[in-house]
């Protein structure tokens, strides 16, 4: 089995994200004199970020194999998680207010020494890792 | 099931209304306004309401899955061959409302476990859908052992760690300062003591030894019901005066058995023997006390009637019977009573008005290195370590405890072979072995001929 983010996730990021923005432009503006080179420092990251963010989520892909699961992840670094059947204990499918409204479930696949989080993926996918967890093999 | 949702919040509002309400008992009349902390408290309640009315648990043949949350919802699918722990618990309120604590414990959960209260039957049922057989063979303690269990589990910093908080939480409520009465007292005491001690070792004696009985004192009540129920397959261990617990678990899932040796136990020949169970209870080293005091002459025989893996003869390797062996065994011991005899000679002589100070830290810190010493000549004699096909088993002292660890060696998470310059000159090396878990006990022995060591633990 084959998952890729989907674009309502992009979208839920790119929410969020802005949320964040403004949140923490207004601390800022409160506690330092925001002048314009600030304000231009300010705004170039978080351009930055807002066009990082999609190209991040898009590289995301999740192999759900007999024996393991993969994840790729990465654009300027990238990261491969291999987790064995048996280093996995279970799976958890967790959803926020904004992101149950777009029926997209974030995944955690929790093992003996390590957390690893999808990001959201439709709500189906989710639900079908997390029968193939519950149904694994555990050979190796 | 509500308590448990606004438990973790309830401490914000709960200490103002109980303050208010002792105003109001005392004087008749309460000086704050309430209303906000009864819009608080109202709030709490309902997102507590709320909690419960999203939590589920489904049951099926081989999976369970739990679902919960009110705004950040979460759905857990677990295998029922995952779990490693089933605990409950019932203090005096789950008893008033015929309810349970349940907590289910997996490798990956951290410290604690998934938490939710059920009405009683419900959690019982639950229970017997993991653990099918009756454990029919049962083991209660006398007081004598109990109180051995309490004390080797007492230190004085958890002493510290619960008076603090009590002694905080009463000067709040009653608005006195507890804390300086007890010092002023300690110092009172170690002043009217008339020994060749400075009254500030003194001092420090008292308050180690106050904290020290609070905490056998807590660990005493909480064990005083302590007892075991077995079958071939599980384990239970049953503890708890005020809030009854139990905690149930497959032989299967235990990592490492471990026994050990307190200073105390030492004395009284004795010794206590534990499971360690990946991700089980809050504590380091992830241990369930099974037997808490025994004849050291009958824990080996007992530990593998309870564990079959435990190894009863297998070929063990040992370090070197030498007299230089037996002096890299002491040389820590004299090192550590070296440094301590040459600062306190340096604060004598610094600071002569310290030097009753100074030789009473002495007095204490030799008495320890004393003991130290005993025991690294105990492990020059009988550390070892012994790998069969299937088990593992290794005998060394961690701190000031004696301890011998048995595992399968499936459950070994990490095996390091250590060579410092002493042992490269001499080809011998220290082995440490890690049980597979996130705080998984570790145990190492020392001066053992490397080559052999090698052979032994690649030898597959």
């Amino acid at each position: 089995m084959h998952f890729k983010i989907p674009q309502k996730t992009i979208v839920l990021w790119e929410i969020r994200f802005s949320l964040l923005a403004v949140v923490f432009w207004g601390i800022l503006f409160f506690y330092i004199e925001m002048n314009y080179t600030i304000n231009l420092i300010f705004m170039f990251f978080v351009t930055i970020i807002s066009f990082y963010m999609p190209f991040y989520l898009k590289s995301f892909e999740i192999y759900v194999k007999d024996k393991r699961i993969e994840i790729k992840s990465g654009i300027i670094i990238k990261t491969e998680y291999i987790l064995p059947n048996k280093a996995l204990i279970y799976g958890e499918a967790f959803t926020t207010p904004i992101a149950a409204k777009l029926d997209v479930f974030a995944v955690a696949l929790k093992g003996v020494r390590k957390v690893i989080v999808i990001p959201e993926l439709k709500k189906e996918d989710a639900e079908a890792i997390l029968e193939r967890i519950a149904n694994r093999e555990n050979a190796d | 099931m509500i308590f448990r949702f606004i438990i973790p919040v309830l401490f914000i509002p709960t200490i103002p209304v109980i303050k208010a309400i002792l105003e109001y008992l005392i004087i008749g009349n309460i000086r704050n306004f309430m209303i906000f902390e009864a819009i608080a408290i109202f709030i709490v309640i309902l997102f507590g309401i709320a909690g419960i009315k999203n939590y589920r648990i489904i049951l099926s043949s081989n999976i369970i899955t739990l679902k919960r949350g009110f705004l950040i919802r979460k759905k857990m699918i677990v295998r029922k061959q995952d779990i490693v722990a089933f605990k409950t618990s019932r203090s005096i309120f789950d008893r008033l409302f015929c309810a349970i604590t349940c907590e289910i414990s997996t490798e990956a959960q951290g410290k604690k476990g998934l938490v939710f209260k059920l009405y009683y039957k419900d959690g019982i049922f639950l229970k017997k859908q993991f653990y099918h057989e009756e454990q029919n063979i049962k083991i209660k303690f006398t007081l004598i052992k109990k109180m051995v269990m309490a004390a080797a589990s007492s230190s004085f910093i958890t002493g510290i760690l619960i008076s603090v908080s009590l002694i905080k939480r009463a000067e709040s409520l009653l608005g006195i300062a507890i804390d300086e009465k007890i010092i002023k007292s300690i110092n009172k005491t170690a002043h009217n003591i008339k020994i060749p001690i400075s009254p500030v070792v003194n001092a420090i004696i008292i308050g180690v030894s106050a904290f020290f009985l609070l905490s056998f004192f807590i660990f005493f009540l909480k064990n005083i019901t302590f007892r075991v129920l077995y079958n071939s397959k599980e384990i239970t261990v049953k503890h708890g005066l005020l809030i009854s617990r139990s905690s149930t678990f497959k032989k299967a899932h235990i990592n490492a058995v471990i026994t050990e040796q307190t200073f105390l136990m030492r004395l009284l020949g004795s010794c206590g023997i534990s499971a360690s169970i990946g991700e089980f209870g809050k504590g380091k080293g992830e241990r369930a006390t099974i037997i808490p005091c025994i004849k050291k002459k009958y824990s080996n025989s007992c530990a593998s009637a309870l564990f079959s893996f435990v190894i009863k003869e297998e070929s063990k390797l040992k370090p070197d019977r030498t007299i230089e062996t037996q002096n890299r065994f002491l040389f820590k011991p004299l090192i550590f009573s070296s440094l301590i005899i040459a600062v306190s000679v340096f604060l004598c002589v610094k600071f002569p008005q310290f030097g009753n100070l100074a030789l009473s830290f002495l007095f204490v810190f030799i008495c320890l290195v004393l003991y130290y010493a005993d025991l690294c000549k105990t492990a020059f004699y009988k550390s070892y370590l012994a790998v069969g096909e299937e088990t593992l088993s290794l005998w060394g002292i961690q701190g000031l405890k004696v301890k011998e660890m048995n595992c399968k060696r499936e459950k070994v998470g990490e095996i390091r072979i250590t060579r410092f310059p002493p042992d490269i000159w001499h080809n011998t090396c220290k082995v440490r072995i890690t049980v597979r878990s996130k705080r998984a006990p570790t145990l190492k022995v020392l001066h053992l001929d490397y080559e052999k060591a090698k052979e032994m633990i690649f030898d597959e």
